[in-house]
């Protein structure tokens, strides 16, 4: 009972899992089978891995369910969750940006309307970034598919994530203010840096050595 | 939704056994506070905006529930207990002789989501040691803070300590703007070294502001810490700053915080914008977040008066040390139910049975009586629902020899007692 168990929340799915689970794999620490569908053990006797979806990790670990978690900057700024971000993992690496239908003519974020409408799964960091700037929006909040939204009406522009900008062009969109960039990070819970520090700090030592 | 059945979000009805919960966490707060020779407070749940938006920053004031009164004046619920002590000593208490310690168990309102930890309506027990600048000050209401917390059954209950002074005059020292401050601060609370390093290579510091700023990063741990920033820094302030923090190190044991529950974290940048000098968090390692938290606020007085009067304080959250009591699997003490229900044989017996039950109360007996109209038999099934102990059955028979019938429900066991021994008798066996 008094072994200090670490729990490290990894993506179930998209496309921070698989770097997620190579950069494990590469600093030697792998994940062994297990019976349980989300808890997995490693061949590190301390570390226990749960799978949970990436835009839940940063309440997570937030509140202490696991004590690390991978997942990235721009979910952690979404769900505005109070964590230590103890490494930028380099991978994941995407950009956040404001983009309008090729035709439009709204040519950059001076052009917008007052009550512009724009859809995003990024409601909060829009919000803020739209306060920031002193322009009044009308968010939009889907889970999805944000790219279609100019295209169907129901928005004029959207706030959406880019890796490669290919989804952006083949919905004739085209970006025109990039809000934030992100990558993955390893986040921890405030209260477990604190109480398991020296374990945290070995695994963080193990990762760093791969970066 | 039909909101005749339902109620806000963020809010929550605490049944008895909850309640009783609660009220067992605040009685020993209470009492604490009480011993540490600290008196109660009570101010307005609601009050001008204005003053509860003094020094707390954009961040609470944004999540204050705010309405108007009938001339249009902006309202507000309070959000946390501070800026309203500091206008009451402000305004009423100047010529009080200091130290004036004041406490308070209150409930706060705060229009954020609502999550684990934290609801929309919640409870805080805290104190306000107000008047004195010494670090004796700080050092009893960290003190004060921990064993409040060791007093309601936590275990291992922890303190970081930091100081806001220094980050604020490293700052001060360096003239950067407010936007490079600003994120050089988030970098430090998120102890994001990469961010850091980010920001501090797009900008003129020089390298030694810039290895202090690691430093303070970085800064987690027990005297070698402040040992670390000492050797680094060349300002009278921090030399002072960093001799203070060792004394609340060294002072708190006196109290019997050791070292092991004890942690210098530099990193530390309390939310609100009013402090000015040490702060510190409670935490348990069984919970996420944490239990309480305060500072040094010397400043914020002065905003409601003429003149400045040092403070600090802290505030615990009620709610939270629930959780982590819940976490740590604390058994609470048996709820005391009645321990005698009172039962009349016949409704002509009534004012007899009133008269035996106030007698009882008297006597610090809790004591539930029949009102339903219920037969001997009907009451006694209820006693063994609610687990009431004893029955005292009142018949006319017996009351005119002076006794009544006492039905032990454990034992199956009846006795027939006399009213004026029926104390001692009951409280023999309770």
């Amino acid at each position: 009972m008094n072994t200090i168990n670490i729990l490290l929340a990894l993506p179930n799915k998209g496309r921070l899992q698989k770097p997620a689970l190579k950069l494990l794999e590469e600093a030697d620490i792998n994940v062994t089978t297990t019976d349980r569908e989300y808890l997995a053990d490693t061949s590190e006797p301390q570390l226990q891995i749960i799978f949970a979806r990436a835009s839940d990790i940063p309440v997570y670990v937030h509140f202490g369910a696991t004590d690390l978690g991978i997942t990235g900057h721009d979910l952690i700024l979404e769900r505005s969750s109070d964590v230590y971000e103890l490494m930028n993992l380099a991978f994941g690496k995407c950009k956040l940006v404001l983009a309008v239908p090729n035709n439009s003519e709204i040519l950059s974020l001076e052009d917008l309307p007052n009550g512009v409408k724009i859809a995003t799964e990024f409601p909060n960091i829009t919000d803020s970034y739209f306060g920031e700037k002193g322009k009044k929006v009308e968010l939009i909040t889907v889970h999805g598919a944000t790219e279609i939204t100019p295209i169907l009406g129901l928005a004029d522009a959207i706030v959406d994530l880019v890796s490669t900008g290919s989804t952006l062009k083949s919905n004739n969109l085209r970006p025109i203010e990039t809000i934030l960039t992100s990558t993955a990070r390893l986040v921890c819970n405030k209260i477990s840096l604190r109480t398991k520090e020296k374990t945290i700090n070995s695994i963080v030592k193990k990762l760093k050595t791969k970066l | 939704m039909d909101t005749r059945l339902q109620t806000p979000r963020g809010t929550t009805d605490y049944l008895p056994e909850e309640s009783y919960k609660r009220r067992i966490a605040e009685d020993s707060f209470r009492r604490t506070f009480e011993l540490w020779g600290y008196q109660e407070i009570r101010t307005p749940t609601f009050e001008f905006f204005q003053v509860l938006a003094t020094g707390t920053g954009a961040e609470l004031e944004d999540s204050m529930f705010k309405f108007q009164d009938k001339s249009g004046r902006l309202l507000a619920l309070r959000a946390e207990m501070t800026a309203s002590i500091a206008r009451v000593v402000g305004t009423q208490l100047l010529n009080e002789p200091k130290p004036i310690r004041l406490w308070y168990i209150a409930n706060m309102f705060r229009y954020d989501e609502p999550q684990a930890g934290r609801q929309r309506e919640f409870w805080q027990a805290g104190v306000e040691l107000v008047g004195s600048d010494k670090i004796q000050a700080d050092i009893e209401v960290v003190a004060l803070m921990t064993q409040a917390l060791r007093n309601i059954c936590l275990k291992d209950v922890r303190v970081d300590v930091g100081h806001v002074g220094i980050f604020k005059e490293i700052m001060k020292e360096a003239r950067l703007n407010a936007d490079i401050v600003n994120a050089i601060r988030v970098s430090i609370d998120k102890k994001d070294s990469e961010g850091l390093e980010k920001t501090l290579n797009t900008e003129q510091i020089d390298e030694q502001t810039k290895q202090i700023l690691r430093a303070l990063l970085e800064s987690r741990g027990g005297v070698e810490v402040l040992d670390k920033i000492s050797s680094l820094v060349d300002n009278q302030k921090i030399t002072d700053i960093i001799n203070n923090l060792k004394k609340v190190l060294l002072e708190l044991q006196g109290f019997g915080v050791s070292e092991e529950f004890v942690t210098v974290d530099l990193g530390i940048i309390r939310g609100l914008d009013y402090y000015t000098g040490v702060v510190f968090e409670a935490y348990v390692p069984d919970l996420g977040i944490a239990i309480g938290g305060g500072g040094r606020y010397d400043g914020l007085i002065g905003d409601f008066a003429s003149f400045e009067i040092p403070a600090t304080g802290f505030a615990i959250g009620i709610d939270r040390c629930i959780m982590a009591l819940e976490k740590q699997k604390f058994q609470y003490p048996d709820k005391v139910k009645a321990s005698v229900l009172i039962l009349p044989v016949s409704k002509e017996m009534n004012i007899e049975v009133n008269k035996i039950a106030n007698k009882l109360r008297e006597d610090g007996i809790t004591v539930e009586a029949e009102i339903s109209g219920w037969s001997v038999s009907k009451g006694l099934s209820y006693a063994n629902k609610m687990k009431i102990p004893y029955v005292i059955i009142v018949g006319e028979e017996e009351y005119r020899s002076k006794a009544v019938v006492v039905k032990a429900m454990s034992a199956e066991k009846q006795d027939q007692v006399k009213i004026k021994e029926l104390t001692n008798f009951l409280k023999e066996k309770t």
